[in-house]
Formats: structure tokens, C-alpha cells, sequence
């Protein structure tokens, strides 16, 4: 039997103490920075381009008003009082002193959280669906699974040193909000007939210089051989991804050079020598890890509330926020609250200090303690009742919290760029705020409806342009920003990578590009209710380039 | 040592090992956080003088990576050239006033 261990705090304060010494002796001297690098990178700690940047772990996005809290403490004491909210259910500090390190972890170790494994070539943070436990169309809660994954993963000996880094997203709903399909292995939990729970598995997704839809490699893994299966994933990835080139070296790589049904055969050879074995999950061990995902105590509640229907009725913007930021809860009474991280003009993803406490004060009273960070770079109440929406979305609003556009046009998610990246060809979050400005008005955003830009600043494609409905990828044209768009990818269970547009814009041009797209959809669509996604189905991306180029 | 291959004017920048913040050389070898007193040289010795200084015993615990980056000599003093280095000197471009 696998052993799952509490929360090891004893080894999270051992870490921090190890960190100390090595920063200690890397400001003295006595480790170079060649030695120190590999070092604080195993700690989440990144050099960009104006101050050392922390990536703190929130595992499968969830996080208590405690924790919340504690990285509010954070960004107002050591950092420039904002954190930033990143595409991997993570937070990100950016202006952060190398010498204050080892207390900012020692801080986060207070409250059950690290920065372990946001870094290197070892199997990082598992996502999961941000509606997680709350969801009306979720079958399962991905989250107990997502934990046994995470405790197995976590600094699992072999699987350190990967020829690259793997990332593993779950779903327990048909509808994918947690994209598995563009990750490593994508696992949809779900029910057979007899309603025994089985996982569909994807594996070889990713997006970066190569991206990939992942194939699915089984479609009726039972709930005891998650582990097995998975570590026989790993470890004909371990032994087979290729180490030659980095370019090449995901697994998404070894799918498409090797073919699904060769891999498919290894991965089953390797599963039979270790199936019942250590791996396997007894459903006690998993009824153990359920226990702790156990539903709050939901009041028993009226499907529908006047203090709601008055408030719709009454106050138009409070109708707005309902409208957009709202998703049905699978509890009578209940409903799930999408917090913004994009108010007209501001980087997305980034929250105050002063923002973070007062979510955690909301979310105490008024959703369990619980709060979800969306790889969408939102934050998430997943359980609020009807009734206390309308002093919820007041909360809210007194903080700048309350911007209703959750999945409009606004609603975009853009990487750190050449404004933070050391890495980045050319900035996205400017291009984001411009775009959201220029679509400010809410009564057109609501009018184009659903429609997600997502703004990366290079090829590494952390703003997941390659599954924007539009797409705008960052590239240097010999010393100059130039935005290539890409357009019908989608991150959900219909996953697509977006096709090329044609040639790139200058920065001066994108806003009107991505302006002038929206509007060629407006023109083509047979009614409100066909979305942007859809008329891009229907009808493919010539029209879009003959009104970008043709008539330009 | 990693000869030039810039070509114009050049300074050294690199991140101030504590801070991470930006910094750039002078040519008596001590930092400054303003790029408009950097020191810059054209003549290729004098370039790797600059860069041998940066990356000399001392400089190890006071900056990461040092590295050449073109400037331009402008009445206020050096400026960088490419827009990721104009970046670094001045700080984000983004707005935080919404
Ligand atoms: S996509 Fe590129 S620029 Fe953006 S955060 Fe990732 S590495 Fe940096």
C-alpha cells in the first residue's frame, strides 16, 4: 500500500532551514552562482528581469482564508503589496529580496504551503477544476484525487529528474474547465454503468513551441490502478522522452514520434509488472483522502431565493455581475462566484493586498473558508448562498473586486511578458490592458459574448495562446513587438489549437486587429446566441483573414 | 572569455545578488541602479576590460550574470538600445492606475 502521509511539515521547515544555509553561503561566497542556481530553483525562486521572482504552490488551486491571508502578509511586507495570480493555479511574487527568501518560506511553511516542485524537470502543481466540489455538472471531485497524486509526486525519487518537466491536470465533469487535454496526462474522473468510478486518460498534451492536443491512451481506468497507470506513464517517459534536445524532450514529443498504440503497449508492459502492488489504492486509503474534501455544511435551502430575484430585479449592475460571474452549484441554494482579476485596464491576475484580505474575510463568512485560483487568472467563491449574493457582490465591489465579465472579451489571461520575463520576446500584459480598454463598455462585451484572448510573450506560451479563442503570441522582428494571432483554439473538452491568421502586427496594430476580428464575427454570426468559437467552426478562418488583410 | 559580438557602443549590466535589481557598471568596477551613469566603451579592449572586470573575484557576491548590452551616449548620460533592456533600466511598463 502506498502510504499517505499528513502534510509533512517537519520536512517543509527542514527544506527552509537547508534553503538558509545555501542563500547564507551564496551571499558570502562561498557557493557560486552556477552551484546556487539549480538550488533556489528546486525552491521556486526564478531570476527575472528586474528582481527575483517566488512561484508559490496552491495545489489543484485551493486555498483556505488562512492561506489566503498569509500571501497578502507576504506581497505587503516583502513585496510591492500585489501578487499575481499565474495560468498554473499559482501564485507569483515579483519583486522579491534573495536575502528574504528563507523567511517567506519559513512564513508560507506556517500555513502548509512551499514553493517545492514549481520549478525543474519533476512532475509539477497538479491542477484541477477550480469548480471542484461545488460544480452542478460535476460526477466526481476531482480534488481527493488530485491530492493522492500530489503526495505521490511530491519529490517521488525517480521522477526528479525528468528529461522534462510534466504537468498532470484532473476533471471530474464533462465539461473541462481545468484543460487536461493541453497537459502531460489529462485524467477525467467518471462513472460506468455500475457506478464504479473509472478515468479516462490523456496523455501527450502541451502547449509551448510544439503545441499538441493529448491522445487518450485508456478510457476505463479503474480508480485503484491511478497511481500504477500513472507511474507506468512516467516511467516509459523517464526512460524513453528524449534528453537530446529540450525542444523535444515532453512528452508530447515521445506520443507523436513513437504513435499512441506503440506507447500505449510499453505503458501497459510496465503497468502489469507493478499493478497490484505498493500503488495500488484501496478504497479505504481513498475514502481516507475523500474525508478530507468532505462537503461544508450546506444548509438545506429553496432552489431559488427572493432576496436574489429582488436584487436581479432592482439593481441592473448587481443583474450584470449575476449574469456573467455566476455558475450554477450543485446544491440548492447555492451558487458559485467568479471574482474577477480583470478590471478595465489592470494586468490580469494580479490582486493587492488589501484585495487577498478582503476575499479572505468574504470568503470565511460567506463560502466555507474556501477560495479557488482559476488557471483563467480569477479567483473563485465556490459556495455562496443565494441569498447572501447581493452583500457578496457588495463586498466586492467596495474592493474593485466586482467587474462583471467573467469569460467576455475582457475577461483575458496574458503571461508576465518582456515586463517581468527573462525570457520573453515582447510585452503581453500592455496588449492586455489596451485590448480590455478598448472593449471597456460592458453592454458591448456582453453583446460579442464569450470569447477568450489569451496573451503569451514568447513560444513558451504560459498565456495559453494556442487555446485562446483568439490567440496573440509575442515574437522579436528584429528589435521590435510583433503580435501573430492565432485564432479557434479552445482549451476545453472540444480542445483545438488555433490556426495562424497570416502575418503578425505591430504593437500599434493589434488592438485594432483583435477589434477588427470581433467585428467581422459580429458580422457573420446568425444570432447572439452563436458564439465567437462557433461561427469560427462554421465557417473557418478565411473570412476572418479576407476582413484583416484583404481589405486592409 | 566570451569575446563582443555587439559591435557598437556597450555597458555592463547584471542583477544585484540581494536585490535582484538592475544594475550597471562603472569603470572603477562599482555598481549603480541608474543606467544613465553606467560607463560604456566602443574600442573592443576596452569592452573586455569592462566585462573581465564584471565578472572579476569580488563582483561574485555583489551581482548575477553580468553581460554586454548596447547603449547608446545620449546628452543625459548612456541609454539602452533594445526595448528588453530599456525595460530593465526603467522598470515595467505596465499601468497600475486603472
Ligand atoms: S510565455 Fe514566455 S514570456 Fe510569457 S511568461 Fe512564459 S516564458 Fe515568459
Amino acid at each position: 500500500m502506498y502510504r499517505y502521509d499528513e502534510f509533512d511539515s517537519a520536512f517543509v521547515l527542514e527544506r527552509v532551514a537547508e534553503f538558509r544555509d545555501q542563500v547564507a553561503r551564496r551571499l558570502n561566497g562561498e557557493l557560486t552562482e552556477d552551484q546556487f542556481k539549480p538550488l533556489r530553483l528546486m525552491n521556486g525562486v526564478y531570476l527575472q528581469l528586474h528582481a527575483y521572482m517566488l512561484r508559490v504552490a496552491i495545489p489543484y488551486g485551493v486555498l483556505s482564508s488562512r492561506q489566503l491571508r498569509k500571501l497578502a502578509y507576504i506581497a505587503r511586507r516583502y513585496d510591492r503589496d500585489y501578487g499575481h495570480f499565474t495560468t498554473r493555479q499559482n501564485i507569483q511574487f515579483n519583486w522579491i529580496k534573495l536575502a528574504e527568501m528563507p523567511d517567506i518560506l519559513a512564513e508560507l511553511a506556517e500555513v502548509e504551503m512551499h514553493a517545492i516542485q514549481t520549478s525543474g524537470n519533476c512532475i509539477r502543481n497538479v491542477t484541477a477544476d477550480h469548480f471542484a466540489g461545488a460544480a452542478a455538472d460535476e460526477v466526481i471531485d476531482p480534488r481527493p484525487y488530485a491530492e493522492i497524486l500530489r503526495q505521490w509526486s511530491s519529490l517521488h525519487p525517480e521522477f526528479t529528474f525528468l528529461p522534462r518537466k510534466f504537468k498532470i491536470a484532473v476533471t471530474g465533469s464533462p465539461h473541462d474547465r481545468a484543460a487536461i487535454q493541453v497537459h502531460d496526462i489529462g485524467l477525467e474522473a467518471k462513472r460506468d454503468s455500475a457506478g464504479r468510478v473509472r478515468f479516462a486518460v490523456w496523455v501527450g498534451g502541451g502547449q509551448g513551441r510544439t503545441p499538441m492536443i493529448a491522445k487518450k491512451i485508456r478510457d476505463d481506468l479503474p480508480e485503484s490502478e491511478l497511481l500504477a497507470y500513472c507511474e507506468a506513464i512516467l516511467r516509459v517517459y523517464n526512460l524513453e522522452g528524449r534528453r537530446d534536445n529540450k525542444y523535444k524532450a515532453r512528452i508530447k514529443i515521445l506520443v507523436h514520434e513513437k504513435g499512441l498504440d506503440d506507447l500505449a503497449d510499453d505503458v501497459e508492459l510496465e503497468f502489469a509488472s507493478i499493478r497490484g502492488k505498493s500503488l495500488d489504492l484501496p478504497a479505504a486509503e481513498i475514502a481516507k483522502i475523500e474525508a478530507y474534501f468532505a462537503p461544508p455544511p450546506f444548509d438545506e435551502l429553496p432552489a431559488s431565493s427572493a432576496i436574489y430575484d429582488v436584487a436581479v430585479r432592482t439593481d441592473p449592475e448587481f443583474a450584470a455581475f449575476a449574469r456573467q460571474n455566476l455558475a450554477p452549484h450543485k446544491i440548492n441554494g447555492y451558487s458559485i462566484v467568479t471574482i474577477s482579476l480583470k478590471p478595465i485596464g489592470a494586468p490580469p491576475g494580479d490582486a493587492t493586498s488589501a484585495q487577498m484580505e478582503a476575499i479572505a474575510d468574504i470568503a470565511a463568512r460567506y463560502s466555507f473558508d474556501e477560495i479557488r485560483v482559476t488557471h483563467e487568472q480569477n479567483l473563485v467563491l465556490p459556495h455562496v448562498r443565494l441569498d447572501d449574493l447581493p452583500v457578496v457582490y457588495a463586498m466586492l465591489a467596495s474592493t474593485g473586486l466586482a467587474t462583471p465579465n467573467a469569460g467576455l472579451v475582457t475577461d483575458i489571461i496574458a503571461c508576465p511578458g518582456l515586463d517581468y520575463c527573462s525570457l520573453a520576446n515582447a510585452r503581453s500584459i500592455p496588449v492586455a490592458q489596451r485590448i480590455s480598454e478598448r472593449f471597456a463598455d460592458s453592454s458591448r462585451q456582453s453583446d460579442i459574448g464569450e470569447l477568450k484572448i489569451k496573451i503569451s510573450g514568447c513560444i513558451n506560451a504560459c498565456g495559453h495562446h494556442h487555446v485562446g479563442h483568439i490567440g496573440i503570441l509575442g515574437v522579436d522582428r528584429k528589435g521590435e513587438e510583433f503580435y501573430q494571432i492565432t485564432l479557434g483554439g479552445s482549451a476545453d473538452e472540444n480542445c483545438a489549437i488555433g490556426e495562424i491568421v497570416g502575418p503578425g502586427f505591430s504593437a500599434d496594430q493589434i488592438v485594432d486587429a483583435i477589434e477588427q476580428i470581433v467585428a467581422t464575427y459580429l458580422e457573420l454570426r446568425d444570432s447572439p446566441r452563436e458564439r465567437f468559437i462557433d461561427v469560427y467552426r462554421r465557417v473557418g478562418v478565411k473570412p476572418f483573414q479576407e476582413s484583416l488583410y484583404v481589405n486592409a | 572569455m566570451a569575446k563582443s559580438r555587439l559591435g557598437g557602443l556597450q555597458a555592463v549590466t547584471a542583477n544585484d545578488l540581494r536585490s535582484g535589481a538592475v544594475v550597471f557598471m562603472r569603470r572603477d568596477g562599482s555598481w549603480t541602479d541608474d543606467v544613465r551613469l553606467a560607463d560604456a566603451a566602443q574600442d573592443p579592449v576596452e569592452v573586455e576590460r569592462l566585462i573581465e572586470l564584471a565578472r572579476s573575484g569580488r563582483n561574485a557576491t555583489l551581482v548575477v550574470d553580468p553581460v554586454l548590452i548596447e547603449v547608446a551616449a545620449e546628452a543625459t548620460g548612456v541609454a539602452p538600445i533594445r526595448l528588453r533592456e530599456k525595460i530593465r533600466a526603467a522598470g515595467p511598463t505596465v499601468t497600475f492606475d486603472s
